[in-house]
């Protein structure tokens, strides 16, 4: 579905992919995590043409990214996380741009919209940026386009928003789509989002599903330090210590929460490569 | 069909600020021409060339403006430039609407809509003052040779729009002038050494025309006939008709092509 081999990509002087390679088959709700400045959105804008590679090769959904041709940009719906909203009606929005993404679905969006509680009387301009939102949402979704990159979607929704978007994304997956969510907020993403890619210094430093995760490593709470030779990862939590360790036959299966993982895999992205391997 | 998509989509989007312009040329017609009306001093040809000129200045300066301003609020506008590169129509689509809607639509609207208020204001003017200038007729030839000679000359606003993020319209004139200074000084030395035997000389005679220079040409011949000349009027068209638009064209192709998400302003 996206392939990116050996990609290489600046912002004038600073150097941000060297070698980038990633392979994302298609089918998953993929959660694209990182630090601030890792290249998640930049890396997003490249699988969506909308930024070109300096060297390398990118193929997504067999087409090349750079040339964006009309076939492959009606496969893609991408929801940044700013985004902006002409000023008309909402019928008037959709008379404009539906006839550009021919799977789209109306009766899938009049439900999604229902679940997000929009009022369809208002005028685009006089909702709040988490409605805008929302409404984007149910129209790349019930436009269902191959693929569909979320960038940062969870910001500005309310707490019910939230599950309600979690509900409603979880409801539109098939088998034929694959979705890609960019977030920093791996808690409103729990559960949703499997496999994980995590982006560090320029690399894909991750890109496993939560099963070989679980399959891998185990997540323990110690009263007290665990030594370092005893894990790959420790941090101070309140009643004691989580430690990250690789799971042996006998340790029973645990879930690792995403933001733990995230945290291990930023630190020491060697060690949990590695462990993953030997896993695998 | 995807461009009338593209087209009605770009329609809808402006038709705000397309209201607003086609309103102020309203009044600028409506005022002087009641104003004329009630003081009076109209000669016959002030009469016969008032919407005429009027269509040939916003033909030209409210047409290269529009052109201009093409590109801004999509292309190269950072909260839109996102909608604009993901729309699914390619690069050529998406240039060909903005030639279109530019080029072809708005001279046609342009005409239709000078027709129309011409027949409204002189109503009025007939209703109250018992005269009026004449009505705007849309079907004279002149007004399609201004357009034929409008699509090639926007064409250069159309590059300039896409080449340039900001302030493409004074940027525009400021580089086609630079370019015809250019050509000229080029045009004039091919001239001066192609043309040798016309010239008799080149001279600054200060007791006669002051410090103006005065480059005699003299010639036997009428110029008309002289081949060489003509060959190059041939040459000149056929670049001006022929070659113009169509450079202008690519290069904007290529470059709403190249275009890229760091490029938005």
């Amino acid at each position: 579905m996206i392939k990116l081999k050996d990609v290489s990509f600046d912002y004038s002087k600073t150097k941000l992919f060297n070698e980038l390679t990633i392979d994302i088959p298609g089918g998953n709700i993929y959660g694209l995590l990182g630090m601030n400045g890792a290249g998640k959105t930049t890396l997003l804008k490249i699988i969506s043409g909308q930024l070109y590679i300096k060297s390398g090769e990118a193929d997504v959904l067999g087409h090349n990214p750079q040339k964006r041709n009309s076939k492959m940009l009606e496969q893609i719906f991408y929801l940044p996380e700013e985004f902006y909203l002409p000023n008309i009606e909402l019928k008037e929005y959709l008379l404009i741009n539906v006839p550009f993404y021919p799977g789209f679905d109306k009766v899938a969006f009049d439900r999604y919209t229902k679940a997000f509680d929009l009022d369809f009387s208002k005028k685009l301009s006089e909702f709040s940026y988490g409605q805008k939102k929302k409404f984007l949402l149910s129209f790349g979704l019930a436009s269902n386009t191959s693929l569909l990159i979320l960038d940062e979607p969870t910001n500005g929704l309310d707490i019910p928003s939230k599950s309600q978007f979690r509900r409603t994304l979880a409801s539109a997956m098939t088998a034929n789509r694959t979705f890609i969510i960019s977030t920093h907020q791996v808690r409103d993403m729990e559960n949703l989002i499997d496999p994980i890619i995590i982006l560090n210094e320029g690399k894909v430093v991750f890109n496993n599903s939560l099963n070989e995760v679980t399959s891998a490593l185990t997540l323990s709470l110690t009263p007290t330090e665990p030594e370092n030779t005893e894990c790959v990862f420790k941090e101070k939590v309140p009643g004691g210590w989580s430690a990250l360790k690789m799971r042996n036959d006998e340790d029973p299966e645990t879930n690792v929460d995403l933001e733990t993982l995230f945290n291990a895999v930023v630190a020491n992205p060697a060690a949990i490569t590695n462990l993953m391997n030997k896993g695998v | 069909m995807k461009l009338l998509y593209l087209l009605r989509k770009d329609i809808l989007e402006s038709r705000k600020g397309m209201l607003i312009y086609a309103l102020t040329l309203f009044m600028l017609m409506l005022l002087p021409s009641i104003l004329t009306m009630i003081f009076g001093g109209s000669s016959y040809s002030e009469l016969a060339t008032y919407y005429s000129n009027y269509f040939v200045s916003f033909l030209f300066v409210g047409g290269f403006i529009i052109t201009s301003l093409s590109f801004r609020e999509d292309m190269y506008g950072k909260s839109t430039q996102h909608n604009w590169i993901m729309l699914p129509a390619s690069p050529l689509e998406k240039l060909s609407v903005k030639v279109i809607y530019s080029a072809i639509l708005y001279p046609i609207l342009l005409l239709l809509f000078i027709s129309a208020s011409s027949l409204i204001i002189e109503g009025v003017n007939t209703l109250f003052f018992g005269k009026h200038y004449l009505v705007f007729n849309p079907v004279q030839p002149f007004y399609w040779k201004m357009i034929l000679i409008y699509i090639v000359t926007q064409s250069i606003f159309l590059m300039g729009a896409a080449c340039f993020r900001k302030a493409s319209f004074v940027k525009t004139i400021l580089m086609s002038n630079l370019l015809s200074l250019v050509i000229g000084l080029i045009s004039l030395l091919v001239v001066r050494i192609i043309f040798n035997k016309y010239f008799d000389g080149m001279s600054i005679d200060n007791v006669l025309i002051g410090n103006n220079f005065e480059i005699r040409f003299s010639s036997p011949e009428s110029i008309d006939s002289i081949v060489e000349f003509r060959v190059f009027e041939t040459l000149g068209k056929v670049l001006f008709w022929v070659f113009v638009a169509p450079f202008c064209w690519v290069v904007s192709y290529f470059r709403v092509r190249e275009v890229q998400a760091n490029d938005a302003v």
